[in-house]
């Protein structure tokens, strides 16, 4: 199909719709150029989508040209619309800055993003395990700048300070709490919570919060109630790099209080790997957090206190 | 249902196929049935369900019981591992595994002397049920851990608590999950290939897969399904996923089928196959030991 005759089938329809996807969607990729296809694929109404769940047939086509098209489909909610389902792939195939910052702006995703796109990860992750080179650089241009969710980003892909800072505390928190990292097991700390202590301690430049909460009801047997809980800090190798869940036992089942069945906070110590010079500098019994950690006042001031 | 050597000669006659007596039986490798007696039912089902606790508080005592009778190191599928000390409950990902067996090897001997295996310690398989059954063969998937001690060296370990969510789940999942009790008895038994397998070549191609399908009781000596647990011996199925990844070199360590007396379900019914290489097993090597499910 010449450009002259996609264009002339498209100006008579205004939806891609299913009877026509394959006629249509020969015309879309035959256009002459990216801007071409940006005009006509936005002016479509589209019922429909193209033949396979990974078709990234427009980008190999147009290249990154199609991004404009592609943030037509952002919605003033944050979510993008992955319909048709070529959306998700496709922004996933695109490897330019302006890419990055469409996948930055999504909140969300909304519709199939089967075997072309993300999967169980979040649309920035999962852009920046296909452009690494691209996504470090424009993280680390958004991290300069102020915007925290950045630092979290950096943090999950290793980007550790040495010694870290208070923020960079809170990125590793606000790290585990968007569930950034490859892990499946659940770092996040809780989102509010009454029956949790977190101690915070610091030994030189290494630091290290514990949180931690009973866990069962039954005083002993293989079952027996423990203090369950996550480790972060700076020497604390788990699931990931700097996160680790936690599991010891309780000072005392029939403890009137959550201090009593805990114990002294230096039981939690031993998890957050900072040898004798450990030196508990925070206790505190409610930890709440919305929507991550580094906007909570009691995570803040937990942070400062380590650093 | 006994397997003897005449057993299969006559099988193989009667169907038809006597003329290849001599290469059938040439492939027979002795094994060992597993055979499993209920102990405790699983303790919960370990997912994060909004109308019920995960873990089931009658149902943990029955389990809790089960497990304080039984005597360190003792074979059994399901249930809580005993360790050897310093060993740490097998993980993937920060996700603790599932103890699928753990075989006293001394118990092993008393059925029948076999030089591939070592005549004591113990061996004990995990694996996470939960995970997905997509990424089998990968490393990581399984873990095989060979504990060259006696009983008393042994450790019981409280399972670890992991909160984790699976790609395909829709809930959380905690982790690890574990499987009813059953204790386990072993009795030698003899083993061929499966219907579709690298062990079998020409001429015996030509009808091997039928034969195998039409007299696969009277073969593996199993009248009744779910209950086909093998330590050696040859995976019973087709392998149509290139499980024997080192063809005739792969060796089956341990076939544990969705038995009911351990409340073991494995996908829709599967079983799962332990496979390393032989040369792997005579060195004692089994950090390399692989894990499959449905095999085609």
């Amino acid at each position: 199909m010449t450009p002259d005759e996609a264009r002339a089938l498209l100006r008579g329809v205004s939806a891609f719709t299913r009877e026509r996807g394959d006629e249509l969607w020969q015309a879309l990729l035959s256009l002459e150029d990216a801007a071409a296809l940006v005009r006509e694929a936005s002016r479509l109404a589209w019922e429909s989508h193209p033949r396979g769940f990974d078709n990234t047939d427009l980008h190999a086509r147009y290249g990154d040209g199609i991004v404009p098209w592609l943030a037509t489909r952002l919605g003033d909610d944050g979510v993008l619309r992955n319909q048709p389902w070529c959306v998700v792939p496709c922004l996933l195939a695109c490897g330019s800055a302006e890419a990055f910052a469409l996948a930055w702006r999504a909140t969300g995703i909304d519709g199939i993003t089967a075997w072309g796109g993300c999967g169980d990860r979040d649309l920035v992750s999962a852009w920046s395990a296909r452009h690494p080179e691209v996504a470090l650089a424009e993280l680390e241009h958004r991290a300069a700048t102020g915007e925290v969710r950045a630092r979290a980003y950096l943090r999950a892909a290793g980007r550790r300070a040495t010694p870290e800072t208070a923020d960079d505390v809170l990125a590793l928190l606000d790290a585990c709490a968007a569930r950034l990292f490859a892990t499946r097991v659940r770092l996040a700390p809780p989102g509010a919570s009454h029956d949790v202590r977190v101690v915070a301690a610091r030994a030189g430049d290494d630091w290290g919060l514990a949180l931690e909460w009973v866990d069962g009801t039954r005083p002993s047997g293989l079952f027996a109630a423990r203090a369950a809980g996550i480790a972060y800090g700076s020497r604390v190798r788990g699931a990931i790099d700097g996160a680790a869940v936690t599991s010891r036992p309780l000072a005392d089942f029939h403890g009137a209080t959550l201090d009593d069945r805990l114990g002294p906070p230096a039981l939690a110590l031993p998890a957050l790997g900072l040898g004798d010079a450990a030196a508990v500098v925070a206790v505190v019994p409610h930890v709440a957090h919305a929507p991550v950690p580094s906007q909570s006042a009691v995570w803040q001031t937990l942070a400062a206190a380590v650093r | 249902m006994t397997v003897t050597h005449d057993s299969i000669v006559e099988v193989l006659a009667g169907a038809g196929h006597g003329d290849h007596a001599a290469a059938v039986t040439a492939l027979i490798q002795p094994a060992f049935r597993i055979v499993a007696s209920a102990l405790a039912p699983r303790p919960g089902h370990f997912r994060r369900a909004e109308d019920e606790p995960d873990l089931d508080e009658a149902r943990l005592t029955a389990f809790d019981a089960a497990m304080a009778a039984l005597p360190l190191g003792a074979s059994r599928f399901g249930g809580v591992p005993d360790l050897p000390a310093g060993v740490a409950w097998p993980e993937r990902d920060g996700v603790p595994m599932e103890l699928i067996a753990q075989l006293r090897l001394a118990d092993v001997a008393a059925a029948a002397a076999d030089p591939r295996l070592p005549a004591q310690g113990s061996l004990l398989f995990f694996y996470n049920s939960q995970w997905t059954t997509s990424d089998q063969g990968q490393d990581g998937c399984c873990a095989v851990i060979f504990h060259d001690g006696p009983d008393d060296a042994l450790v019981r370990v409280a399972p670890p608590r992991v909160e984790w969510k699976s790609e395909f789940a829709s809930v959380t999942q905690f982790a690890p999950f574990l499987h009813g009790l059953a204790s386990l008895r072993f009795e030698p038994t003899l083993s061929l290939p499966g219907g579709v397998s690298p062990y079998i070549t020409a001429p015996l191609t030509s009808f091997w897969q039928d034969f195998r399908c039409n007299h696969g009781d009277a073969l593996s000596g199993c009248t009744e399904p779910y209950h086909a647990n093998f330590l050696l011996g040859y995976v019973d199925e087709q392998d149509y996923v290139d499980a024997h990844a080192n063809g005739t070199e792969d060796q089956l360590l341990l076939q544990v089928d969705s038995e009911d007396a351990a409340e073991l379900q494995f996908g829709d019914c599967n079983k799962l196959f332990f496979l390393l290489t032989r040369s792997e097993l005579a060195a004692r090597d089994f950090s390399n030991a692989r894990v499959y499910s449905s095999l085609g």
